[in-house]
């Protein structure tokens, strides 16, 4: 299109030269210069209408056969009108698409969709949009019960769930590769200087070239993309995972070459394509040894055959891969797609050869830019390795793995369904799993309000004088117990990193907890012990929370995935809440006595079902960082309502949004009864806990306990 | 001769419609051979655009010329998250035709470089595929003919048995 605007400042240009402009006829022109240049269409694509392709669209007041065959496709009403479009339309639509199976159903439906929807640039963002769903399944398969594991686990992996884990390790392996490739880099320029030292020798310079381009390639693409596109396209926890199934061959930091081949088919297909056409449009062949023997007589009728096997491939392959060119690049890239090159390799001679060679050189590095010069003959010589990596495109890898994950899954469910397939056993491991994932803490935590409540109960009937001390011994107890076992869960536990951070915060919690058990009431009165039981472990938490808030907060697909919303959404809920409490308690109220035992409750409370309370606090995250009420609410019903492990995760969130209600009314009492207010003070807010803390206490008791016995009963079946 | 500011757009059925120079200038193609005319009274002639298509095209033009939509928000989205459920309103009315029109539109759309119009048709497109449950209703829906032999078929549901199996 330049060329018109050369023409607008010439003032020989009449208005009568604008309307022939306007029927494009130096289109056409141009069209033939492209025939000349050995550049012809495809007869079988012709009865494809490409609608970028520059003659067809243009010239359409001249030749205009295609205009009329697309004419008669469209008078057609029982056509396909996907006919009507080009790959490349059809690849945009495509990309709307975020559903893997619906690609799949795609790609079922004709070859041309076979073909289409088999793109990188289809299957490589779901690749990464899922990866994390896949890691998640991962987790959930690597779990040991089938109700789950211990503390809050069941609760948190649901939203948690190597992404710590993932973001962990990430920065470290970056470093790591960055080392490495500042490493190789150096002895990239080494080399390349090598090869400037041997230009006199024309077959060492091949040989260097070779040898030299192999090495640079690994470096300038390693560089260019490992950074910009590797790093952001793959989970390093996925590759290990991939590793562990052998999806993939080698690991990428142990394989260049694996990187190179991923981001070779991900990144330069449209470069590729120019290469590959350039180079059949000049007749050279494919493989690597036609350029390195070509003196070679007998080779030379050889590889007339390779090429005529290549050039197979190649129009099944341009065929592909045209299709993966961006929206931007539409108009540009779509005749490429439709080209025929099997016309010049047969007249191929030494010199002939030669000449072409050389010819192709020129025109290659005239298509690229002067810095990627020695990466584009690279890319000539790389030719098979690529067709290769079409092998390993995302696609395959997306549906091997989730192949490999339905398996164990479907052993899981069967596994389940055994034991589920008794209504009545279904009906109990329903209840049950509601309190699956925090059993044990729920267990403990009825133990202690029990026997807190009895402790209250004589107090308040038999009027026995007793210490507040002995008030609090089952929570002595619990956070004893509870330390016990996050210690033992943080070291022998299968936990991931978000687990393990967990139990590490529950470890430093209940070791607060012990330590203030122990050693204030021996020196401090009940305030002060009261107060420094609330503040110190919530600075942990709190402190915990905000570093880990602040680790998390640059993280590109904040507020994108729901998980990291859920996951902040606990940070924030616990940090809040424990900041107002400090904050409020410590600086502004003077009776904290009056106020130490309800909020040793509720800090208790808070403590162990503070997941609960990002839980409930998630879905309102999702709302109001995704700036889209609608597709916020659509988001949570949506990822509440899959399955049943989402319905039981949905119950959860109402459950824990119960609890919030229940606890802001306590919250308000104790406010009320801060403020003075008369009928109040005559009237100690403990005792109407008391009953509710009893029943809830009762309830989760029984509930542990029956989930106990039906796991005992499921492994004597087992066993 | 055209009003001043306005130009002529001719469709490939000779149809001649008067737009607004800002308006036709939505389109990046006309936008550039604009820039190349000295005469604003040359009728441009849109060879691969039926009137009938021309006209809804111009109808979208003038529309988002004279309402601007916000920022949009997919603009802003993770690569690979591409949305289709935030089509505005007046665009769904607009992309609710029968699908040789809607076609004809992304073809319109892709020639004269709109690419607002042809992202919302691309939408409207791929929600038609969403809400297919079998590669069959995909065919019966945009009759697409299914070309493969048995043996291709058999492969290809071999290949994609994951989601076919549920089925």
């Amino acid at each position: 299109m330049h060329n018109i605007y050369h023409l607008k400042n010439n003032p020989c240009i009449t208005t009568e030269d604008i309307e022939e402009l306007f029927k494009f006829n130096w289109v056409e022109e141009k069209n033939k210069n492209k025939k000349n240049n050995n550049y012809q269409k495809d007869p079988t694509t012709d009865n494809k209408p490409q609608a970028n392709d520059f003659s067809d669209l243009f010239s359409s007041s001249g030749c205009s056969d295609s205009d009329q065959k697309l004419d008669n496709l469209k008078k057609e009403k029982d056509l396909d009108c996907f006919n009507w479009l080009p790959d490349e339309i059809v690849l945009e639509i495509l990309q709307y698409i975020d559903q893997p199976f619906l690609l799949c159903y795609c790609s079922c439906v004709s070859k041309r969709f076979n073909n289409i929807s088999s793109d990188p640039v289809l299957w490589n963002p779901l690749l990464k949009k899922y990866s994390r769903s896949i890691d998640y399944i991962r987790c959930y398969l690597g779990m040991q019960s089938t109700f789950g594991t211990v503390l809050h686990q069941d609760i948190v992996f649901k939203g948690v769930a190597g992404i710590t884990k993932y973001y962990h390790n990430l920065e470290k392996k970056q470093n790591k590769k960055k080392k490495k490739l500042q490493s190789k880099q150096i002895e990239y320029k080494k080399h390349q200087g090598i090869i400037a030292n041997n230009d006199d020798d024309q077959n060492n310079k091949f040989q260097n070239n070779n040898n030299g381009i192999k090495k640079s390639n690994n470096n300038n693409l390693f560089t260019q993309s490992s950074e910009n596109e590797f790093s952001d396209y793959t989970d390093p926890e996925d590759i290990k995972f991939f590793e562990k199934i052998s999806l993939l061959k080698s690991h990428p930091e142990n394989n260049i070459n694996t990187n190179y081949k991923k981001n070779y088919s991900f990144s330069n297909t449209n470069k590729f394509n120019k290469i590959q056409k350039k180079k059949h449009t000049i007749g050279v062949q494919n493989s690597n040894s036609i350029l390195f023997n070509n003196n070679n007589a007998e080779d030379e009728n050889n590889n007339k055959n390779n090429v005529n096997l290549e050039n197979k491939q190649f129009d099944h392959h341009s065929n592909s891969s045209s299709s993966s060119s961006s929206s931007s690049s539409r108009s540009s890239s779509s005749s490429s797609s439709s080209g025929n090159y099997n016309n010049t390799t047969t007249n191929n001679n030494n010199a002939g050869y030669s000449d072409s060679r050389k010819r192709m050189d020129n025109e290659l590095r005239e298509l690229s830019d002067s810095e990627d010069d020695f990466l584009l003959q690279e890319e000539v010589e790389l030719l098979p390795e690529f067709q290769s990596c079409v092998k390993t495109d995302p696609k395959i890898i997306f549906i091997t793995q989730l192949e490999k994950v339905q398996k164990v899954w479907k052993l899981r469910e069967q596994t389940k369904k055994a034991f589920f397939q008794d209504e009545q056993k279904r009906k109990v491991a329903k209840g049950c799993l509601m309190f699956t994932g925090f059993r044990r803490q729920v267990f403990f935590l009825g133990l202690f309000g029990l026997m807190s409540s009895i402790f209250l109960l004589r107090k308040m009937i038999e009027k026995i004088d007793i210490s507040f001390l002995a008030c609090l011994s089952p929570m002595i107890v619990w956070s004893i117990l509870y330390l016990v076992f996050s210690f033992a869960q943080a070291l022998y536990g299968k936990l991931d990193m978000a687990q393990f951070k967990l139990a590490r915060g529950n470890f430093l919690t209940s070791s607060a907890f012990v330590v203030l058990f122990i050693l204030f009431p021996l020196k401090l009165d009940g305030a002060d012990f009261s107060w420094m039981l609330l503040v110190i472990p919530s600075g942990i938490m709190s402190v915990s929370a905000c570093v880990t808030a602040h680790h998390f907060k640059d993280k590109k697909n904040y507020p994108g995935s729901w998980d990291i919303n859920y996951f902040l959404g606990l940070l924030v809920s616990i940090s809040l809440f424990h900041f107002v409490f400090i904050v409020f308690f410590t600086i502004k109220m003077e009776k904290i006595w009056d106020f130490s035992y309800g909020f040793i409750f509720m800090w208790l409370f808070l403590a162990d079902f503070s997941p609960l309370f990002g839980i409930s606090l998630w879905p309102f995250l999702v709302i109001l960082f995704d700036k889209n009420i609608k597709h916020g609410f659509r988001q949570v019903f949506h990822e509440t309502s899959e399955d049943d492990d989402s319905k039981r995760f949905s119950l959860i969130v109402m459950f824990s949004l119960i609890l919030f209600f229940v606890f802001c009314c306590f919250f308000l009492v104790e406010l009320l009864i801060y403020l003075k207010i008369n009928f109040l003070l005559s009237f100690s807010w403990a005792y109407c806990f008391i009953p509710l803390l009893i029943l809830f206490s009762l309830l989760l008791c029984v509930s542990c306990l029956y989930e106990s016995s039906k796991f005992l009963v499921y492994v004597s079946e087992q066993l | 001769m055209t009003e001043l500011g306005k130009i002529k757009l001719v469709s490939s059925d000779s149809q001649e419609f008067e737009v607004d120079r800002e308006v036709a200038a939505m389109s990046q193609t006309i936008k550039n051979l604009l820039e190349a005319i000295e005469d604003e009274n040359t009728a441009i002639p849109i060879e691969n655009v039926k009137g009938e298509i021309l006209e809804r095209v111009i109808h979208y033009c003038e529309h988002h010329y004279n309402h601007p939509s916000p920022k949009n928000l997919t603009e802003n989205e993770n690569e690979y998250e591409r949305r289709t459920d935030d089509i505005e309103p007046w665009d769904q009315t607009f992309c609710n035709v029968e699908q040789p029109i809607l076609f004809e539109l992304i073809l319109a759309a892709n020639y004269l470089d709109i690419k607002p119009l042809l992202d919302v048709c691309c939408k409207t497109v791929a929600n038609l595929i969403k809400e297919c449950r079998s590669p069959e209703e995909i065919r019966k829906r945009f009759k697409i003919k299914n070309d493969f032999t048995k043996e291709e078929e058999e492969e290809i549901r071999k290949e994609n048995a994951w989601c076919l199996d549920e089925k």
